[in-house]
This record gives C-alpha cells, sequence and structure tokens, in this order.
C-alpha cells in the first residue's frame, strides 16, 4: 500500500472503524432478523391451524367419514384411504429403490448406461409431483385400465415419486459403510452377493429406513398427483380394500376448502392437524432411528 | 379361486420347496466338502423355480383371462338378446359384471340381471382353468428344479444371478419411469397437436379452452411471475440471510435447534400452504390492495400464492446455500480475516462470490419447485387467465390449468382435456432443463474445492 503510515488512533481512524463495526452489527442484525422472520411465518401458520382445528377434534371427527353435513364429517375415511395408499407405495418403492441403490453402489459397472439410470435418477426426483400424476392417468388408468380413485393407482403413482427419494438415501448409506467391512467379508471366503446381503446391507439399515420414512412423510402430503388420478370423489364410507374408490387425509383437506359452507373451516384446521401429527410422528421416528443407530465410522 | 387366495398358495408352494431342498441338500453333505453350496442355497434355487414360472403365469393369464371371459359371455345364449350397438352392449355387461360380484347393486339396464348366471359360469370356469394352468407351471418347475439338486450343483451362483438380475431390473425402473413420463406425454400432446397448432400453443396470448383458444402465455407468465418473481423475492433474501447467519454466526447450539425448526417448512404439505394462503393471507392481501388504493381487489391474488410458496421455498434456498457456504475452504475464510476484514466483509466480498455457483444452482432448483408447484396456486392463485404485472390480480398458472382440465368430466380425446397433456410436457422440459444445470452447476462446483 502506498501508505504505510496510517494513524491508528486518528478520529478519521477511529470514524472509519466505528462505521466498519456498525456494518457488522447490521449484518448480523439482518441475517438474525431473516431467521425470525422465517420462525414467525412457521409459528404463525401453525398457530392458525391450532387455533382454528383444535376445537374440531373429538372422537365423532376422528371416527367419522365425509358427509354432506359439516358436523357429521370426519376423517377417519381419509386416513384408512392415506393408510391402504402408504401401504401400497411402501411395499413397491422400498424394495425397489433399496434394490436400485444396492446395484449402483456395489455392483454397477462403470460405463454410459449406469450414468443414464444415475442421471435419470437424479432428474425424478425434482420432477414435479403433478408429472407424475399426468404419468398415472395416462399409463395406470387409460392404458391399463386400473379403477380410478384407488389406493391402488394412487399408490403405484407416489411409489414411482418416491422411490428415487429412497435409492438417493440408500445409496448414501451404503456409501457410508466402510470398506474394510465388504473386505473382512470377501476374505473369509463370502460371495459378492452375500457380503452385501449379510454385512453391508444390515449397517446401512438405519440410514435407509430414515430415508424411507422421510420419502414416506412427503407422499403421504402429497396431493397433486392424486387431484390428477381423480381420488377428490366423495367417498362416504371407509375403503375396505385397496380397490375401492377411496380419498385421502390432504385430499379431504383440499375438498373441504372448497365448501362453501362456513361450517367446514373448523373441519379442514382439524384434518390439518391430524396430517400435522402424522407427519411429525413420521419424522419423529427417522429422526430417533437416525440417532440411535448411527455409527459413526 | 380368488387371485390372492392363488398368490397365497404359490407363496405356500415355495416355502415347501425350500424346505425340501434344504432338509436334501443336509442329507446329502455327508462329509466335508461333499456340496457345492449351502444348503440354503439350494433351498433358494427350487423356491425360486417353483415361485418364478407360476408368477409368470399369473401375470400372462391375468392379463389374457378377461378377454376370454367377455367373450365366452357374450357367446351365451342369454346374450344373444343384447342390443348389437357395441358401446351399450358393453355397458350392459360391464354392470353385470359389477352385479356379479357385488350382488343387489342397483342397475341402470334390467338386461344385466339376466346375464349374471352366464359370467359367474364364465368367471369360475375360467379361473379354474387359470388355476390349475398356474399350479402346473409350479409344480414342473419344482420338479425341474428338484432333478438338478446334486451335492455338486453350483446353486449359489444360480441364485446370485437371479439376485443380480432383480438388482438390475429394480434400477432400470427409474429409466422406465422416466421413459413413461417423456412417452406419455409425448404421445398425448401429438394428439393435441395434431388439432392445435404448437405456433399457437407456444405464443398465443389467449387462453379460454372452452372456446377452443389455446395461446398459453398468460399461462407461463402467471407461472413464472408467482414462482420466479414473488416467491424468490420472498425466498432468495430470507434463505440467503438465514444460511449466513446460521453458519456464520450462530452459536453451534442455536445453528442445531434452528437448522431442523426452519427445515420443518419445507416438510408442511402443500395442501396446508395453500389453506393457509387462500384462508389467511388472501384476505390481508386484499385488504392491504384496498388500503393502497387498488380498485376492486379480488381475493385470489398472485402476490397471496408467491408470498406463500415464497416462505415454503425458504429452506431449499437456505440448505443449498448453507452446503455451498459450507464447501468455501477454511483457508480462503481464514485469510480474510487476517487481513483484517469484518465477519460481515469476509462474507460479502470473499464467502458470497466463492460460493456463488452453488448458490445460483441452489436457487434454480428452488425455482424448478416454484414452477411445479400445483396445490398453492390452485387454492389461492384463480382462474383467469391474466396477462398483467400487477401482483394483485388474480393470475393462473400452468399446474393450475392442468388440475382445471383434468378433473370433473372427461372425454379424453377432447383438445380441452388434451391441453392438459402439452402444458405438462412444457413444464416438464423447463423443470429438466433447470434440474440438469444446476445438478451440473453443483458438480462442478463440488469438484473445484475438492
Amino acid at each position: 500500500m502506498s501508505n504505510p503510515a496510517i494513524d491508528w488512533g486518528s478520529p478519521e481512524a477511529a470514524k472509519r472503524l466505528a462505521r466498519r463495526y456498525a456494518a457488522e452489527r447490521r449484518f448480523k442484525l439482518l441475517g438474525l432478523s431473516a431467521v425470525a422472520l422465517s420462525m414467525a411465518f412457521l409459528v404463525f401458520l401453525l398457530g392458525t391451524m391450532l387455533i382454528g382445528g383444535i376445537g374440531g377434534i373429538d372422537a365423532a371427527f376422528l371416527s367419522g367419514s365425509d358427509a354432506t353435513e359439516a358436523d357429521a364429517a370426519g376423517v377417519w375415511g381419509a386416513v384408512k384411504g392415506s393408510f391402504l395408499t402408504m401401504v401400497v407405495t411402501i411395499v413397491l418403492a422400498l424394495p425397489m429403490g433399496v434394490f436400485a441403490a444396492i446395484y449402483l453402489e456395489e455392483f454397477a459397472p462403470r460405463n454410459r448406461w449406469i450414468d443414464i439410470v444415475e442421471v435419470s435418477i437424479n432428474n425424478l426426483a425434482a420432477v414435479p409431483s403433478i408429472i407424475f400424476g399426468l404419468l398415472g392417468l395416462a399409463v395406470f388408468i387409460n392404458f391399463f385400465g386400473l379403477a380410478r380413485s384407488s389406493p391402488l393407482v394412487g399408490g403405484m403413482t407416489l411409489a414411482l415419486m418416491t422411490m428415487p427419494v429412497i435409492v438417493i438415501a440408500s445409496r448414501n448409506a451404503i456409501k457410508a459403510v466402510p470398506p474394510s467391512i465388504r473386505d473382512a467379508a470377501l476374505a473369509v471366503g463370502a460371495s459378492e452377493v452375500q457380503t452385501v446381503f449379510h454385512h453391508v446391507l444390515p449397517l446401512a439399515l438405519p440410514g435407509i429406513l430414515t430415508g424411507a420414512i422421510i420419502g414416506m412423510a412427503r407422499a403421504l402430503g402429497e396431493t397433486a398427483p392424486l387431484l390428477m388420478i381423480g381420488m377428490r370423489a366423495f367417498v362416504s364410507s371407509p375403503p375396505s380394500s385397496i380397490t375401492d374408490p377411496a380419498t385421502v387425509l390432504p385430499m379431504q383437506i383440499f375438498l373441504w376448502s372448497d365448501e362453501v359452507d362456513r361450517a367446514f373451516v373448523q373441519n379442514t384446521s382439524a384434518a390439518i392437524l391430524v396430517l400435522l401429527a402424522f407427519l411429525l410422528l413420521m419424522n419423529g421416528i427417522a429422526i430417533y432411528l437416525r440417532n440411535k443407530f448411527e455409527t459413526r465410522w | 379361486m380368488t387371485p390372492s387366495a392363488l398368490l397365497v398358495l404359490i407363496a405356500g408352494l415355495g416355502v415347501i420347496g425350500w424346505l425340501v431342498a434344504k432338509a436334501r441338500a443336509q442329507r446329502l453333505n455327508t462329509r466335508r466338502d461333499a456340496l457345492h453350496s449351502l444348503p440354503g442355497h439350494h433351498g433358494w434355487y427350487l423356491a425360486l423355480w417353483i415361485i418364478l414360472p407360476a408368477l409368470l403365469g399369473f401375470a400372462v393369464w391375468g392379463s389374457v383371462s378377461p378377454g376370454m371371459i367377455h367373450s365366452a359371455v357374450l357367446a351365451d345364449p342369454a346374450a344373444a338378446r343384447l342390443p348389437s350397438f357395441e358401446f351399450e352392449r358393453n355397458a350392459i355387461i360391464s354392470e353385470a359384471f359389477t352385479l356379479a360380484e357385488y350382488p343387489g347393486t342397483p342397475v341402470f339396464n334390467p338386461e344385466a340381471e339376466a346375464l349374471v348366471p352366464a359370467v359367474v359360469a364364465a368367471k369360475s370356469k375360467f379361473g379354474a382353468i387359470g388355476a390349475a394352468i398356474i399350479l402346473i407351471l409350479a409344480f414342473a418347475g419344482g420338479g425341474f428344479g428338484y432333478t438338478r439338486l446334486t451335492a455338486q450343483f453350483p446353486a449359489r451362483t444360480r441364485v446370485e444371478r437371479a439376485v443380480l438380475l432383480s438388482l438390475l431390473s429394480a434400477s432400470l425402473l427409474a429409466i422406465l419411469t422416466t421413459i413413461g413420463i417423456i412417452a406419455s406425454l409425448l404421445f398425448e400432446s401429438g394428439l393435441f397437436f395434431s388439432k392445435v397448432s404448437p405456433l399457437e400453443f407456444l405464443f398465443g396470448t389467449h387462453w379460454s379452452p372452452a372456446n377452443g383458444s389455446f395461446g398459453a402465455v398468460p399461462l407461463y407468465w402467471g407461472t413464472l411471475f408467482i414462482g420466479a418473481v414473488i416467491a424468490m423475492v420472498v425466498a432468495i433474501p430470507l434463505g440467503l440471510m438465514s444460511a449466513i447467519y446460521l453458519t456464520q454466526y450462530a452459536p453451534a447450539d442455536v445453528r442445531r435447534w434452528m437448522k431442523p425448526m426452519l427445515e420443518i417448512l419445507a416438510g408442511i404439505p402443500t395442501v396446508v400452504y395453500g389453506y393457509f394462503a387462500a384462508l389467511t393471507v388472501a384476505p390481508m392481501v386484499r385488504d392491504l390492495a384496498a388500503a393502497i388504493g387498488v380498485a376492486n381487489p379480488s381475493t385470489e391474488s398472485a402476490l397471496a400464492a408467491g408470498l406463500v410458496m415464497g416462505i415454503m421455498i425458504i429452506p431449499f434456498v437456505s440448505s443449498m446455500a448453507d452446503d455451498s457456504i459450507a464447501a468455501v475452504p477454511q483457508a480462503m475464510r481464514d485469510g480474510s480475516l487476517a487481513m483484517g476484514a469484518t465477519r460481515s466483509e469476509t462474507i460479502k466480498k470473499v464467502l458470497i462470490p466463492a460460493a456463488l455457483p452453488g448458490i445460483v444452482a441452489g436457487i434454480m432448483l428452488a425455482v424448478s419447485r416454484a414452477i411445479g408447484e400445483t396445490m398453492i396456486v390452485v387454492m389461492a392463485a384463480g382462474a383467469t387467465a391474466n396477462l398483467s404485472a400487477n401482483p394483485f390480480a388474480s393470475m393462473t398458472t400452468v399446474t393450475f390449468q392442468i388440475v382445471q382440465l383434468l378433473t370433473g368430466d372427461q372425454e379424453f380425446d377432447s383438445a380441452k382435456t388434451l391441453s392438459a397433456f402439452a402444458l405438462g410436457l412444457v413444464l416438464f422440459i423447463v423443470t429438466l432443463i433447470l434440474n440438469i444445470i444446476a445438478l451440473r452447476v453443483v458438480k462442478r462446483f463440488r469438484e473445484a474445492y475438492e
């Protein structure tokens, strides 16, 4: 620099420093207020739902199905529809996702085909959910002629959507298992398949399950793809099998929010509370699993 | 025999085969090294030979038998009195099927009642034939597998080959899904573009499907204005500043608690945001519009939808920014601080420029997420196609129109429903391009600092 002799004690320098420190404090305050504002939104949103809905939750609401009268309507039909849909989703998406992840991490050769698989999995994870709904409508309903509004079609559509999430989580979990485990198993004579299924997979399982639960939580809250395949019918009795017409919890919220009758406002908020409670439970289980079984190698 | 009972039976036979083969292999295991594979592998080998042919038969039979049952019902004397017009005839037959399954269901066509015995007979006849074929396949496969069971038979390599094959096919499902999405969107859009010119669809400025005008520019504008402008005005400053505060200033304890709290915003279902936007935010926005003198403010506004969408996007932006800032080498930060820069100067002059590619990629992912978002706009943005820059105006988006066009009455070949797939195709291509660029930038950015 051209002026090596700055007088740090001079009033100019002191003013300059004060200005820089003030800028520092302003910046820090700005960051803090961004966090605070985001949190405030969260609290406001949850608070609105809690105040609007807590009064609507009672035994009749939890055990009833959809009805034309707001007082008689309940969420049980929708909860059961969600449950059946989630069963179909997990039965399809978990094995497929884990198998794909095992193949890509442990057995896949490095070639262009595998690159295409990887790129398409990463992209599928970011494709808008409504596109999966269009796929389900075009393929499962129009082409294969499966029943509209059924948990079977809904579950299959959501499984396609959830699979990439499970693949990505499972790959990370499998990658985290140290190579020494594999080397040890191979050294005492296990085959590659035995190594993976007897040693790598059990160690990666907590991570895989955490990813699967998070993917399922996302699928549970999903509405748009299910709108496409017609799960918005008025269903006044709980579905008894995966081919019956059904509705799911987020769809019930959407249908009730559309009602002209003001009495449904409380029902909508109450159903949102039920949905959020399920999501909280699932995420809680995922966090518990991660903390309890996570191994640092 | 019902399909589910048949599946249980096949599984049961598989278990029996597994036990039999395992027991036999154990008997063959008379001395050290007598067996090539473990008894369990022999068990799996036989079980696969029982289950796989039977399942294959099950799938093939399941796809051909409905047609056979249908023609058997038509050949029945009771069907002779049916109208020859095919559409009407099929409606009656499908009612007869419903009646056969759920007796007592109310029906429109009384002729259907007469067909019920024929349907029941055909169903039980073809059901029995199918079950017999599937069981024969199971026993034939099992018999073949059993004859190969010798002490030196390499059951393990065979079973492992089957396992590898199933792993491979699971990973190919991802490609299949992508192909399925592209093929179905292209196919239906192709039908649409044979009725409506692509140029009109891409560049026309008047959208009114009910009257046959499909100019989608107002939809693109609404989508971009809500998702890429209003939502980002909310999400980028809040997300970026939150990430900076949490990574650079907040004590470790605060960070450990606040980061998951922020992530909750991303975990709330979009239908909840939509309800929140419609019930709480939209009236506030309307009152605000009235207060600053906008004439006739509507309850549905681009601003309400965009604001709430922005809140939803905050965690995406902040976690991407968080990762990118964390990836900047510590040495660069230390260097800047050692030269006497304050923390905020270091952040503004060193960290953010270095992390910029990652932050931009994160924003692109967030935009792609925002323009594909459906429920918030369905519930809060409105249905009128509106080409204006007024945030208080009601605006419609691509996703809103897809939902609008595909719910309700559906005739599948009308230009109105098909246009939803064309909109889906545009949405898919745009989000795909954003995602590919963003993922590539992130990858290159990571490599640059590793």
